[in-house]
């Protein structure tokens, strides 16, 4: 019988991490089903879905994980999905939009974009920022629900926009891989 | 997903001009030829709207789900002689009547496809059609005519193209009050396509499937921002002319993936058949979106020195390669146009006198699709105006590529006289012709000018 794990890692960035916390996993015999991990200035951060032994408990997990050679700077955070064991889930291409919004760089714009999409339960899905200069981008992957239209949300962006003295535009995903990669489906 | 490949996306839709130019609707009328001309009309019309009557909404819809402008939605139709066989010239305006209404109710704003194919000989009622042109071509607003007088493989029919000079003449005085304008929808092709989605030469060929949509990637003007952004970041003097052309491939790959996105999805959204991307980088008269500014970019001071030829010819070639693999089907004319008057670099040139109309014609040697768009003195007589096409037919027959001549004859116009159609159709002098009125002896000969003997294969 197998269980869910989501750990989360948090380090300065140094050669070795994916290494130690790899380890620790195969170690306690779990299986590494997907993870995701980068870094930004400097700071390292993972995120990991492992499936265990249902004997395994998380804290168990989580004092091997903080045994770690890499030291006081590495944060681990352990818990059970309660879900059942990791699947794969095809990711809905079909549905996914990007938003860009463009402007000059200023505090709560992350949180006024946040705030448009958590208000009209809009799933950000990946958050990218990118400063260059002055000017400040967000690219944001959103998955839209049921109940409401691309043109509406096409509609709103615009006010918002307006509101925040951003540029901002909202174009379906397959327009940015047809573009820029050679493979067309 | 790269956070820079969707900036840079962006870019060039924002700041680049990035678009769509065209979507094109072929559809075939054949099977609306009733048992009189008013029910041809009427069927014409039933089959326009039912094929295309949420085409414009469709293509909105699809340009704003991906943030990329679809410019222009249009029709192209077989060519009509074929639908009016039999039929006097009254006929003939009556169906362009119907098109014309069609045209305007589907919320399209031009139809191509008033055309005849008389490469190797004309009947009687291809005859009838050609009489009907000047009244087609003044009466109706969005009907687009063209005429394909000669193949490689058939040669040019003279007869034909000694018409079509009168035609010419004919269509710019019907036209007079407007200046000749409606000389600018009348095209005269050599080895014409039936799947190019520009206007005005759209045809949907013989050959094509009943109702097909063909895509005409963006402009030149995204070529020109590429390449201005490549000499400011790399500087002229780490630059040579292979990098260049490489700049110019991989920006029309881009821009040719955006057609091929737009054509997919208008295509399955219709139920059509998508046919082909034409990867023609077709100039506006906007500024910024010029085929010309792209010479002088690439180091000609004014487009018609020496050089502007093999900058044309690298320019096209570098397109195709972009684009040929970027797209499950490539066609139509797929290089770059020089319309004189839809782009202002090269209308000024002719004002200053650097662009003459001998350097144009070497100059579609190597591009697509030929002097087109070109006014010329309104005094210019039929037989020179039917020779300069003859000059520039020949080298489509023996170059085995697509040649055409817009030519427009503006009524009471001499050379560099200024005239303007006004938006997409665009402005420019008058281009002096030299040595006008002397090739009737020549045009006078009539018959045909044999199958150049490379096409002669099998």
């Amino acid at each position: 019988m197998k269980k869910q794990i989501v750990i989360s890692v948090l380090s300065k960035d140094k050669p070795g991490i994916i290494a130690d916390v790899a380890n620790v996993i195969y170690e306690l015999e779990g299986d590494l089903a997907d993870m995701s991990q980068s870094v930004l200035n400097g700071f390292f951060s993972m995120i990991i879905l492992a499936n265990f032994d249902i004997s395994i408990s998380s804290e168990k997990i989580s004092r091997k994980l903080n045994d770690l050679s890499s030291g006081p700077d590495l944060t681990c955070i352990v818990r059970e999905t309660g879900d059942s064991p990791f699947q794969i889930r095809e990711e809905e291409e079909s549905d996914v939009y990007v938003v860009t919004a463009q402007g000059k760089n200023r505090t709560g714009l992350v949180a006024a974009m946040g705030s448009f999409c958590r208000d009209r339960n809009i799933n950000i899905i990946g958050y990218v920022t990118k400063l260059s200069g002055d000017i400040y981008s967000m690219m944001l992957d959103i998955v839209l629900p049921e109940d409401l239209s691309p043109d509406s949300v096409h509609d709103e962006l615009a006010a918002v926009a307006g509101k925040l003295g951003l540029a901002i535009v909202m174009q379906h995903k397959s327009l940015f891989k047809t573009v820029n990669e050679i493979s067309l489906r | 997903m790269n956070s820079d490949h969707i900036l840079s996306t962006i870019n060039m839709i924002q700041k680049e001009n990035l678009d769509v130019r065209t979507v094109t609707m072929g559809i075939n009328l054949l099977d609306c030829r009733g048992g009189d001309i008013d029910e041809t009309c009427r069927r014409i019309y039933d089959k326009i709207c039912l094929k295309a009557g949420n085409f414009v909404e469709t293509c909105n819809r699809i340009s704003r789900k991906f943030g990329i402008p679809v410019v222009n939605k249009r029709i192209s139709i077989t060519p009509i002689a074929h639908l009016g066989a039999g039929f006097k010239s009254d006929d003939f305006v009556m169906m362009a009547k119907a098109l014309d209404k069609a045209a305007e109710d589907v919320g399209i704003d031009i139809l191509g496809g008033f055309s005849a194919q008389v490469e190797k000989g004309i009947t009687p009622w291809e005859r009838e059609y050609f009489i009907s042109l000047p009244r087609v071509l003044s009466e109706t607003r969005r009907v687009c005519a063209s005429v394909n007088v000669g193949t490689s493989q058939k040669g040019i029919n003279m007869d034909a193209l000694a018409i079509c000079g009168k035609t010419v003449k004919d269509v710019a005085e019907a036209t007079k009050d407007q200046n000749g304008f409606g000389a600018a929808k009348f095209v005269v092709f050599c080895n014409q396509p039936g799947d190019n989605p520009f206007m005005a030469g759209a045809i949907h060929g013989l050959e094509e499937a009943d109702t097909v949509l063909n895509v005409g990637v963006s402009g030149p003007g995204v070529i020109a921002r590429a390449l201005e952004r490549l000499i400011e970041e790399e500087g002229r003097e780490n630059l040579t002319l292979d990098l260049i052309a490489e700049e110019i491939k991989q920006t029309t790959f881009r821009v040719t993936r955006c057609g091929e996105l737009i054509g997919r999805e208008v295509s399955r959204a219709m139920n059509i058949e998508f046919g082909i991307v034409d990867l023609s980088l077709a100039p506006t008269p906007t500024i910024g979106d010029s085929v010309g500014e792209i010479f002088q970019i690439l180091g000609v001071d004014d487009v018609g020195a020496p050089g502007s030829t093999a900058i044309l010819a690298m320019l096209n070639d570098a397109v195709k390669k972009g684009g040929i693999f970027a797209s499950k089907t490539v066609g139509g004319l797929s290089g770059a146009f020089i319309p004189v008057m839809e782009d202002s670099v090269l209308a000024d040139a002719v004002g200053n006198g650097s662009l003459c109309l001998e350097k144009l014609e070497s100059m579609t040697c190597v591009c697509s699709v030929g002097l087109d768009m070109v006014a010329i003195p309104g005094s210019i007589d039929a037989d020179t105006i039917a020779a300069i096409i003859a000059d520039e037919m020949a080298l489509g027959m023996i170059n085995h590529k697509t040649t055409a001549a817009r030519l427009i004859p503006v009524p009471g116009m001499e050379a560099g006289d200024f005239v303007s159609f006004g938006g997409l159709f665009g402005a420019s002098p008058v281009m002096p012709v030299r040595n006008a009125g002397k090739s009737s002896r020549f045009i006078g000969w009539g018959g045909r000018i044999p199958a150049p003997i490379h096409s002669f294969k099998n």
